[in-house]
């Protein structure tokens, strides 16, 4: 493998690199690292050719003067990464010295993990090898582990960077979810427009109200129409016809009751759309997720956690659906409305609306201050509350070791501590709110007044009417709600568009193992496996296997041994293919494992792990997990041969007994030889046991081993145990030390070797057994 | 470790810094003299790395098994604390962080440029509810986005905001 990786190179160090390579020296790799020479942050490079390793550093306060080491492939020994603790460093062996070539923070240890195998590949390459590499994008060796634009840290194994990524995008994205039922999406729509518009209908029916049926018939005093004034009607002027007022107000309430039956149905239906389309926009994001999820590669699992997982289909999807359903018609009800306001108000009185302002800046002002500074209140409550919970969930489950130690008065005291912490944290919060609610009241009541002051000096001037202004004030204290609630109108947009892209991540993480276009059905499997220098690497750094190569022949059973960590299940993981080799070859029968469809394979792949794990059903469904059309003659045949039966059988509900969740109604042992007759159940042509007895007694042991011998008789198996005593039956050992083969064997012929790791293993075990007869 | 009430120790660990002395050999490896034995390949590893600076250090084989403890670096030659200092200097690169010059949240990240003992460094905590850590009453420890660790030695007198933020 050869590396070729040049970041971008600093303008101030081209022309010194220009000078310091000869003719003809070919670059391979320059790498910048985080740690000078003194311990000290900055910035330091690496530089690999096929002739030497240079070091570059700019001289203490020069940025255009460089200090530069260099060391001859030829005189390099071995090169290894040392962890140390925060940080790494590139140590090399030379002749008679060994010496500390580059420091790195943990931010950069990544690029430089695999500089090693760079550099044992360095020091063999051909000329032609390197043009190869060089022409061929595809051998760059990606160490992107920040945003390429912005430099943010990226999620482990993600490629999209929040920052980077365009927010309108990312909504854009949301709302392609509720194209399918873009009918009901426009009606949602219109109904929250209709319901905007209804909502301002009242204050102008009340105007109305005001001035031309209370004021005429109940106040008798002047009113302008167009600026002329005018004499309203007494109640007793001839020219005043009661009946017309009666008549106007019947309209008005009419008016009124129609805008309210208006606004309730269509709030009704709007609630129904809405929740109809929030409803199945989750589900089918949810669907989509689950599915995606079933399909990623083992490695997605080990770099999230569950948790987060769940978190991310369960809440992230349900709070999208708010956003999409409430949140983002929230925001358009706000906008309208205000704009809407704003334009009656505007056009009843634009001095009036002009002061009606007045207290929106400080409103704004207030709001933000308020919500940053009790974000920050609540987070602080929040660590408060779950350090007095883990205590709790420490000391309450503990009391006996406490007891047992005489600590409860310094238990109490702890959470004496803890506890007036929170309560201050808790008065912080309280402090604010007891001065931000008045606060924005006495601002709003401030807004009134003035519109109280100016607007009443227009009435008795007579260039407002009451109605107007009793409007003007209705509609004001209106414009206020959606102001406040648009303060926040960032935080739920990036609120949003973080859960979007929490769950677009996923969506846009590809599976690392794909079926091939071409990929062919393997038939009935013979059951040979071939390691052809495989090496693996779950960092691209470590390899957990390194240049393993073993033939199998079909039926034979292999024991694969080894101190923990040393690759086992590493190996075994290969043959199912839950990971790709990193470098060499995986073969059945002959053909590589990548040519074949992985249903195909894994159906002839029986696996039972240390943690037999079943599904939440009943016993019947979990043995036919891998083959549902079984019958049931088929699944007592398979518990029959896992030695399950005898068991099963004790159940008043026999196979139909519920397991629980993961099992958790059944023991160990129990759930062990399930998940035998599990993998018995497919008739599979290859067999991996990875560590199958290791968590039972004796007892149950020795029932697994009988159904496990049964189990491997004709199949190819690969068996992994921690008690080397159940190996003894293998055809061959292959026991492995730090990734690589470091003894193939029988059982006796490896126990023949006086140093052999083997040998050392099972004396060891047996000491071990000696001590726990003691 | 000691017997109970009897102050005599069951596994005498304990290295008597008079009788110690460490060098470098011409591969650049820490040798350990002591007690007329000298041990090459020496590694050494802080006991208490977050409690304490360079009490209780403790000295291994190059094959890992245990020489002793030593409590403390005053009773050796300057020559052999220098070396020692430096060893852990490598081994525990653990900066302290000397001022926030900023510190803000985006997008459930903080983002901060910090002045440590190292020098300058720009800062990125995700996940800061479970990486900003209190270790004692005036210590605090800040892991960012890469694993990289920050010491904080007087966290209460941090500026309030700052406190804010990292929820201390």
């Amino acid at each position: 493998m050869v590396l070729n990786t040049v970041e971008s190179i600093p303008k101030d160090l081209e022309p010194e690199l220009r000078k310091t390579l000869g003719s003809g020296e070919l670059l391979l790799i320059l790498l910048s690292t985080d740690i000078q020479s003194d311990g000290n942050y900055g910035e330091r490079w690496f530089v690999l050719t096929d002739e030497r390793i240079l070091i570059f550093e700019p001289e203490h306060n020069q940025t255009k003067k460089f200090i530069f080491k260099q060391i001859f492939l030829k005189d390099i020994g071995r090169v290894y990464v040392r962890n140390y603790v925060g940080c790494g460093a590139l140590i090399v062996e030379l002749e008679d010295e060994t010496e500390e070539l580059i420091r790195f923070s943990l931010s950069a240890y990544f690029k430089f993990s695999s500089i090693p195998q760079a550099i044992e590949a360095a020091t063999d390459i051909d000329e032609e090898e390197i043009e190869e590499v060089v022409d061929e994008e595809t051998n760059l060796v990606s160490i992107v582990d920040h945003c390429p634009k912005c430099g943010l840290g990226l999620r482990s194994g993600s490629t999209t960077c929040p920052n980077c990524l365009q927010k309108t995008e990312t909504f854009w994205r949301l709302f392609s979810y509720i194209k399918p039922y873009k009918a009901r999406a426009l009606i949602g729509f219109s109904l929250t427009i209709a319901l905007t518009i209804i909502t301002l209908l009242p204050p102008q029916l009340n105007l109305i109200l005001i001035d031309d049926v209370i004021l005429p018939t109940t106040a008798p005093y002047m009113r302008t129409i167009d600026g002329v004034p005018q004499q309203v009607l007494t109640p007793d002027d001839p020219q005043n016809i009661p009946g017309r007022a009666t008549e106007l107000l019947i309209w008005i309430v009419l008016g009124l009751i129609a805008t309210n039956i208006a606004g309730a149905v269509a709030g009704a239906a709007r609630v129904h759309i809405l929740g109809w389309l929030g409803q199945h926009v989750v589900y089918d994001l949810q669907m989509q997720l689950f599915r995606h999820l079933q399909h990623l590669s083992l490695n997605f699992y080990s770099v999230l956690s569950t948790g987060r997982i769940m978190t991310r289909v369960t809440s992230d999807t349900e709070r999208m659906r708010t956003f999409i359903t409430s949140g983002f018609q929230d925001i358009v009800i706000n906008i309208l409305t205000l704009i809407g306001i704003f334009l009656l108000m505007l056009s009843m009185n634009w001095q009036l609306t002009l002061l009606a302002m007045i207290p929106i800046p400080f409103m704004i002002l207030f709001t933000v201050f308020y919500r940053t500074r009790i974000h920050w209140i609540f987070h602080r409550i929040w660590r408060r509350i779950s350090t007095l919970n883990n205590m709790l969930a420490d000391t309450i489950p503990g009391v006996k070791v406490v007891k047992a130690f005489a600590q409860e008065h310094r238990e109490f005291q702890r959470f004496n501590e803890k506890n007036t912490d929170l309560r201050e944290s808790q008065m912080a919060s309280i402090k604010m709110k007891a001065i931000f609610l008045p606060t924005i009241s006495f601002t709003i009541s401030l807004g009134s007044i003035i519109l109280w002051w100016f607007g009443g000096h227009q009435v008795l001037s007579n260039s407002l009417t009451l109605g107007e202004l009793q409007a003007f004030i209705t509609y004001m204290m209106m414009f206020y709600a959606p102001v406040r609630a648009l303060c926040t109108l960032t935080e739920q947009l990036e609120s949003a568009a973080t859960t979007a892209e929490r769950v677009f991540e996923i969506l846009d993480t590809q599976a690392e193992i794909e079926d091939s276009e071409n990929a062919i059905d393997p038939g009935k499997l013979e059951g040979s496996v071939e390691f052809r220098n495989v090496s693996f690497t779950y960092d691209g750094a470590a390899r957990v296997l390194d240049r393993v190569s073993f033939h199998v022949t079909p039926g034979e059973m292999i024991g694969v041994v080894g101190h923990s960590g040393s690759g086992k299940s590493t190996m075994v993981n290969l043959i199912s293919r839950f990971y790709d080799a990193s470098d060499g070859q995986v073969l059945i029968d002959s053909k590589p494992i990548i040519s074949f469809m992985q249903k195909k394979l894994r159906n002839q792949i029986g696996v039972v792990l240390q943690e037999p794990l079943l599904f939440q059903g009943s016993i019947a469904k979990n043995i036919a997990y891998g083959y549902p059309e079984a019958t049931k003659e088929q699944i007592i045949e398979a518990a029959r041969a896992a030695n399950a039966h005898r068991f099963i059988m004790q159940f008043p509900d026999g196979y139909d007994t519920q397991v629980g969740e993961r099992g958790g109604r059944l023991s160990g042992g129990e759930r062990q030889r399930i998940s035998i007759a599990r993998a018995l159940i497919g008739n599979p042509r290859i067999l991996i046991l990875d560590e199958a007895t290791a968590s039972v007694d004796t007892q149950t042991e020795f029932e697994i081993q009988e159904a496990l011998e049964r189990l491997v008789s004709g199949r190819t198996t690969f068996a992994i145990a921690h008690r080397l005593s159940t190996l003894k039956n293998a055809d061959r050992l292959i026991v492995l030390d730090r990734g690589r083969i470091a003894e193939v064997g029988t059982h006796d012929a490896l126990l023949a070797q006086d140093e052999g790791v083997y040998k050392k293993l099972v004396d060891m075990q047996t000491e071990m057994a000696k001590v726990r007869a003691i | 470790m000691t017997n109970g009430n009897n102050e005599t120790p069951i596994v005498n660990y304990s290295l008597d810094g008079s009788q110690l002395s460490v060098n470098r050999s011409i591969h650049g490896n820490l040798v350990m003299h002591i007690n007329k034995k000298s041990y090459n390949g020496v590694k050494i590893r802080r006991a208490f790395p977050l409690e304490t600076g360079t009490d209780y250090i403790g000295f291994f084989k190059a094959d890992g098994s245990e020489i002793g403890i030593l409590k403390t670096l005053s009773s050796l030659d300057s020559n052999s604390v220098k070396e020692i200092e430096t060893e852990l200097e490598k081994i525990y690169f653990q900066p302290q962080i000397t001022a926030f010059n900023h510190l803000d949240e985006e997008f459930g990240v903080l983002r901060g440029k910090i002045e440590t003992t190292r020098g300058p460094r720009s800062l990125e905590i995700r996940g800061y509810r479970t990486n900003v850590r209190i270790l004692s009453s005036k210590r605090a420890i800040v892991v960012d986005v890469d694993g990289n660790r920050y010491l904080i030695e007087d966290w209460p007198s941090l500026p309030q905001r700052i406190r804010e933020i990292l929820g201390l």
